[in-house]
């Protein structure tokens, strides 16, 4: 049984890796070359392993093309095999490995990205809530709006970027690539009240007012953050945008 | 660094002029599809949980009347089937 375990570690280790010999104790009934018939396992799990990552990281690979990504994934792979069985949610260090990658270096922005797209699947594949209407807030004298807590839906999210990931994604979606200014940072609100993934670009001011009402500041202290950074914050446009993103699922007031 | 101190009322005007945008128009994500029941092709019917979960693709039979699909708004109860059946908003009887 010993003896067993230990080959199953050799075994899983030596898939991932190429590099390593076929581990002792493998016999190929049948067949004189056990060499051969492990390489074409390893080929299968590593081709479908990449598969994987491509379907999660469509715009990574669509930024990268074929062969690149090949490397990548194949690089990511060996260190990172699946935790868990469910390969939809393959790749979360996917973007940090892409930090790290030297031959990345020309293309800076694509760690981020490939974080937008963990984002995305992680919305797409939270638990189904019940956004609430923003008509709600009239039941609230003014007194108590400015202390309004807000209970959000669990597919939002939101990430920080110094690089243009809204604008990039959205060229992936329209197919158009080339107006994209690399100059730009761009924080993007991530949230799936229905069916589909909704997306949207917040400024600076819009991301701290978003980033506190998402940690359970009041209304008021979300407000007094984001005009701190900018006195021409437009609360008004932040506020309409949370309910028509469908962030909010709850309203309560802070005692 | 000075601090901001919101008013109340300063809080509510803009709250209110966000209602009154905002609720005019319907929020962008409802209503973008509608459950369609009784179109979807064997082991091609979708699922609360989206694709990649384990009930994603399990019906077993062409057309079957209580596995649905999204389609566009608008036009489930517009699909002909090519058995001549009709797609419904309401989950059929098998």
């Amino acid at each position: 049984m010993g003896d067993f375990a230990a080959l199953h570690k050799k075994f899983t280790k030596a898939l991932l890796k190429p590099q390593l010999d076929v581990p002792d104790g493998l016999i190929a009934v049948k067949a004189p070359n056990i060499q051969r018939r492990f390489d074409v396992y390893r080929n299968n799990v590593m081709a479908s392993l990449i598969e994987a990552l491509k379907a999660n990281f469509p715009i990574t690979f669509a930024l990268v093309g074929q062969d690149f990504f090949n490397a990548l994934a194949v690089g990511y792979i060996s260190e990172n095999p699946p935790v868990i069985p469910m390969l939809f949610q393959y790749g979360a260090e996917f973007p940090s490995f892409i930090a790290e990658y030297p031959a990345v270096s020309t293309i800076p922005y694509l760690s981020d990205v490939a974080q937008l797209e963990n984002h995305w699947r992680a919305a797409y594949h939270a638990v189904e809530k019940q956004s609430i209407d923003i008509t709600a807030v009239q039941a609230f004298s003014p007194e108590d709006q400015m202390n309004l807590q807000f209970e959000i839906h669990p597919s939002a999210s939101i990430l920080k970027s110094g690089w243009p990931i809204y604008s990039i994604w959205q060229g992936h979606e329209s197919g158009d690539m080339s107006q994209i200014d690399l100059e730009v940072s761009e924080n993007v609100v991530i949230c799936r009240p229905q069916v589909n993934v909704l997306l949207a670009n917040l400024n600076m001011e819009a991301c701290v007012f978003f980033r506190q009402i998402i940690n359970g500041q009041t209304l008021g202290e979300a407000y007094g953050a984001a005009a701190e950074l900018n006195e021409e914050f437009d609360l008004s446009y932040s506020f309409g945008q949370l309910f028509a993103m469908g962030l909010v699922t709850a309203l309560s007031v802070k005692n | 660094m000075k601090t901001i101190n919101p008013s109340k009322l300063m809080i509510a005007g803009a709250i209110a002029a966000a209602v009154s945008t905002f609720a005019a128009v319907t929020p962008a994500y409802a209503a973008d599809v509608e459950k369609c029941y009784g179109v979807a092709l064997a082991g091609e019917n979708d699922c609360k949980a989206g694709a990649g979960t384990s009930c994603q693709g399990t019906s077993t039979v062409d057309f079957q009347a209580n596995a649905w699909k999204n389609v566009p708004a608008g036009t489930c109860e517009s699909i002909e089937n090519t058995d001549g059946s009709k797609g419904s908003l309401k989950e059929m009887k098998m």
